[in-house]
């Protein structure tokens, strides 16, 4: 599964119109493939399940719940993300990859332990009155998700996307098929169906890492190791992940801009909507990116290193260093600019999109607003892929704190100036993050030949 | 790493073994062990500089009671436990280290006095320090400069580690001078970073600092260095001029040729072995006046019993005392053999000494022994203790391309045996004779031929094995000589003699 990106090269070497399109298209599809289908069978069972249960509300409790579930899994399991990915690269590079599927196997039940104990008390205690059915369920679908991404994050990490978009589609098909008769369970029914279907989405990634490593442990907690794992990994998995849900919860909770939905579980619909909308803008945007990534930066990457470890001069050092700097450029201007056609053009059938979801177009200008976060959230993503494939570890923390902290302090800030200013704490900390990646990445790319020699 | 202290005695005479006495078994370190056991009224310590811990494997001598410290720090131990930090440092300081260097491209041929700077301490340890060399901002700049200056055609990866690798030590020597105990006299037995130590110390503590050169130092890099293979010169055959040698070999040879400069420079005596060792000495720089030659002794007594046990004809045995590794051309003897076996089809070789340095040489002498058909004349006895072996022995023959002054030879003179020998380091002095006007009237004591030439080295064999006339002459010569010139007191008496020198 690893040579996505030699299939893309492929496709886009026929070098016609409906080669790049049908490239462009392969790879939004592996890049946002999981997100958007998640988003849209949720979007489209809204719709669906609505005349069979007994009230709308609980299709709006149900999506709210899912919502939280998410946020709060991802955030959990943002410890591990990055760390234990890193990790096994690293044992990979080693050549031992008997431990590889043992310590995933250890760091995803640690999660699901982890996730198992705090739902179960955090349920227990506010969710008392809808019983132990709920709860149950709940405690399930949390503890499943946390599994869930830590199998999802290792395999993206090995490229195997083509089968993550299958089991994700697979995973919630089968939700959906549920839903459509257990939605007459009533809430229930309708956490119960999800929770098949993220099972199977689970085991199907899970068995498809089990077949594709082997070893004769069954589970292994190498990762505890001080000396193998980055802690700064592990925080800027944390803050990233907190960040990203950082402006929602602050909605979700201020009085003023939320409605309670179920026990101590609020909801902010005027901001959540167009939210919702707005990540679903930049699915253009990532394709590129990673298309752009996957392709032409990793070649220039490797060319790059190649040369460093293989005894160029420092003439062709110097020469493979430009043009691998002039590819993260790229990639950069060539997210921005096709986001920003997507942007004009989500701008212009903004009502159209309105009306066939079936908003309110009051909604509307927070839609653009957020639509500017978005597309400042995908370069800040970028940004940190790039740093990222340079293993520039203490930047990429910096930058998710500051991301985390200043999303915070902006959307309250946001939020005191009253409705005419949503979103704009969002933006606004997006765009300030944007700003120090920018120069963090230019500083190291100014240096880097100093910094792969001297500080290796 | 401090592994032995009495600190109750103070140390009269600090050594600088460089990766020898007292955990390689060896040539100088015979040498240093000697010294020490023999000189028994004096103190010593010890500082022995290794390459990396796990190239060791314990101390390989039983240590002399006279032996009051002795430590041990590896000069490529990469082992870091503190965060690499991008850093910068100071412009100024590194402007003056491009001064230097072309201080020394400049000055190395001629008698200019060193720069201060250099010889203090403080400029190592608080000017330009280790983390500066290592990761500042200044030391890449410089490093590019450099490389762009001289080498822009070489691989820069290669460059770049062998800058690193060669000046790296120079700050764990420098961190061990600021740190050995007080003394009355350093001493190194080679230049290397041996002797910038002992330099440092010397400059550090103002005390007078004695050298003896066992090999030429840099001569013998060079001959290393022409022969490592991780060396791949990557530059295509049009790209190089006939006979040149590529950038990074030279770096490493002007670095050596600068450092040996600056060691004959802080040393007071400079101790060569025999006289063409002086003269190359003085050709890399060595003032003159500052140069004696002291040959080693060996303990001709202790010989005596190996001597007496001789058979009455002479054995048609020929024995290589050696290590099988390449540089002392075990090959060559091999080939020599299958000429003399043609001859004298009972004659024997035998190579007695350890096999196991480099076992891939091991195995192809073994298989070039099969080729020859050799398998009953040629054997290997490993580690053998000469004196059991001299006696059964007729000739003692030395087959290396590079010596400085084997002691087995003497040895083999005090046990009766005459000596056939390459034209290597003080061979033929030994042989021929050369301290003086009476050593050459002595006559010859066996014979010395070209290297790599099997069939030069097998005619001296078959001469000295068939003509008992001249192997008699020449046993008495080869008696004669080491008594005269090479006896391990005489030896002494004369170190004896410079350390109190140099003390008044």
């Amino acid at each position: 599964m690893a040579g996505i990106s030699f299939e893309l090269r492929k496709v886009l070497r026929e070098r016609t119109l409906g080669s790049i399109v049908k490239a462009f298209g392969y790879s939004a599809v592996l890049s946002a493939g999981p997100y958007l289908i998640s988003i849209l069978t949720l979007i489209i069972s809204f719709y669906v399940l609505r005349p069979i249960v007994s009230s709308d509300k609980i299709v709006i409790q149900f999506g709210v719940i899912v919502t939280y579930l998410t946020a709060f899994s991802l955030i959990l399991t943002g410890f591990s993300q990055l760390m234990i990915t890193r990790f096994l690269a690293d044992r990979i590079f080693e050549k031992k990859y008997e431990v590889v599927l043992p310590n995933l196997i250890g760091n995803m039940l640690l999660n699901m332990i982890l996730a198992f104990i705090i739902s179960l008390i955090f349920s227990v205690i506010f969710f008392k009155e809808q019983g132990a059915v709920f709860i149950i369920l709940y405690v399930l679908v949390f503890t499943i998700m946390c599994g869930l991404w830590i199998v999802n994050v290792v395999l993206t990490g090995f490229k195997s996307y083509k089968f993550i978009v299958f089991s994700f589609a697979i995973g919630y098909i089968t939700f959906f098929f549920f839903a459509l008769y257990m939605a007459r369970y009533d809430l229930a029914g309708l956490m119960f169906s999800f929770f098949v279907g993220q099972a199977v989405l689970f085991f199907l990634l899970l068995g498809y890492f089990i077949r594709t490593h082997y070893s004769d442990k069954i589970i292994s907690f190498d990762f505890f190791d001080r000396h193998k794992i980055y802690i700064s990994l592990i925080l800027s998995g944390f803050f990233y992940n907190l960040g990203i849900w950082t402006d929602k919860f602050i909605f979700w909770f201020y009085p003023d801009t939320s409605i309670q939905i179920l026990g101590p579980v609020r909801a902010s619909i005027a901001y959540d909507i167009p939210m919702f909308l707005a990540y679903i803008a930049i699915a253009p945007g990532m394709a590129v990116f990673f298309l752009k990534l996957e392709t032409e930066f990793a070649d220039y990457y490797d060319r790059y290193y190649r040369a460093v470890r293989e005894g160029a001069t420092l003439n062709k050092i110097y020469q493979f260093g430009d043009d691998m700097i002039l590819s993260a450029r790229s990639v950069i201007f060539d997210t921005l600019r096709i986001q920003g056609i997507a942007f004009v053009f989500f701008l212009i059938f903004d009502t159209l999109l309105f009306k066939i979801f079936k908003l309110s177009l009051l909604y509307i200008p927070l839609f653009h607003v957020l639509m500017v976060g978005t597309y400042l959230q995908l370069i800040f993503m970028t940004l940190l892929a790039i740093l990222n494939y340079f293993d520039r570890r203490r930047e990429a923390l910096y930058l998710s704190i500051l991301f985390a902290v200043s999303n915070a302090v902006f959307t309250y800030a946001s939020i005191l100036l009253g409705p005419y200013f949503y979103g704009y704490g969002y933006v606004i900390s997006l765009f300030i993050s944007d700003l120090l990646a920018i120069i963090l990445l230019r500083r190291f790319l100014d240096e880097i030949h100093y910094q792969t020699f001297m500080l290796i | 790493m401090i592994e032995l202290l009495n600190q109750n005695r103070k140390i009269d005479v600090l050594l600088i073994a460089e990766g020898t006495y007292p955990y390689i078994r060896g040539g100088v370190s015979t040498w240093i062990h000697d010294l020490i056991t023999g000189i028994s009224e004096k103190n010593f310590g010890v500082v022995f500089l290794g390459s990396r811990p796990e190239d060791y494997e314990g101390i390989k001598y039983k240590l002399p009671d006279n032996l009051v410290y002795l430590s041990a720090d590896y000069l490529f131990n990469y082992e870091r436990t503190t965060l690499l930090h991008e850093r910068n440092a100071n412009k100024e300081n590194f402007k003056y280290i491009e001064t230097l260097h072309k201080w020394f491209k400049e000055n190395i041929d001629k008698n200019v006095d060193l720069p201060e700077k250099i010889k203090k301490l403080e400029f190592y340890l608080k000017e330009v320090k280790e983390e500066d060399f290592l990761f500042s901002r200044e030391a890449w700049n410089f490093i590019i400069d450099m490389y762009t200056e001289y080498a822009e055609e070489t691989p820069f990866i290669d460059y770049f580690w062998t800058i690193r690798n060669i000046h790296a030590p120079i700050w764990v020597v420098a961190k061990i001078a600021s740190r050995v105990p007080d003394c009355d006299i350093v001493h190194s037995p080679s230049t290397g970073y041996a002797g910038f130590l002992a330099s440092l110390i010397s400059y550090h503590k103002k005390i007078p600092f004695i050298l003896t050169e066992h090999g030429i130092y840099t001569r013998e890099r060079k001959i290393d260095l022409l022969n490592v293979d991780w060396l791949v010169d990557k530059r295509l055959f049009f790209q190089r001029d006939l006979g040149e040698v590529d950038h990074i070999r030279n770096l490493w040879i002007r670095f050596f040729e600068s450092i040996g400069k600056f060691i004959y420079h802080a040393s007071k005596i400079i101790i060569s072995l025999f006289d063409d060792a002086r003269k190359i000495q003085i050709s890399y720089g060595a003032d003159p006046d500052k140069c004696i030659v002291i040959p080693n002794g060996v303990d001709v007594e202790g010989f005596f019993q190996a001597l007496k046990n001789r058979p009455n004809e002479i054995p048609k045995v020929i024995t290589l005392l050696g290590r099988v590794v390449p540089i002392k051309d075990i090959k060559t003897f091999i080939k020599a053999m299958r000429i003399v076996v043609n001859k004298l089809p009972q004659a024997e070789g035998w190579i007695v000494g350890p096999t196991d340095e480099d076992p891939e040489y091991y195995e192809e002498c073994k298989r070039l022994v099969e080729v020859y058909n050799l398998e009953n004349n040629v054997k290997f006895l490993g580690f053998q203790n000469p004196k059991d072996i001299f006696p059964k022995t007729g000739i003692l023959t030395l087959t290396s391309i590079s010596e400085g002054m084997p002691l087995v030879i003497l040895e083999g003179f005090a046990a009766g045996l005459p000596a056939v020998a390459t034209d290597v380091g003080s061979c033929r002095q030994l042989i021929y004779g050369g301290l003086n006007e009476e050593d050459i009237n002595i006559g010859k004591a066996g014979e010395v031929v070209p290297i790599a030439n099997p069939e030069k080295l097998a005619n001296a064999y078959i001469e000295l094995l068939t003509d008992e006339e001249k192997w008699n002459a020449y046993q008495k010569s080869a008696l004669t000589r080491v008594n005269k010139f090479y006896r391990k007191e005489q030896f002494l008496d004369n170190y004896r003699k410079i350390y109190k020198e140099v003390l008044t």
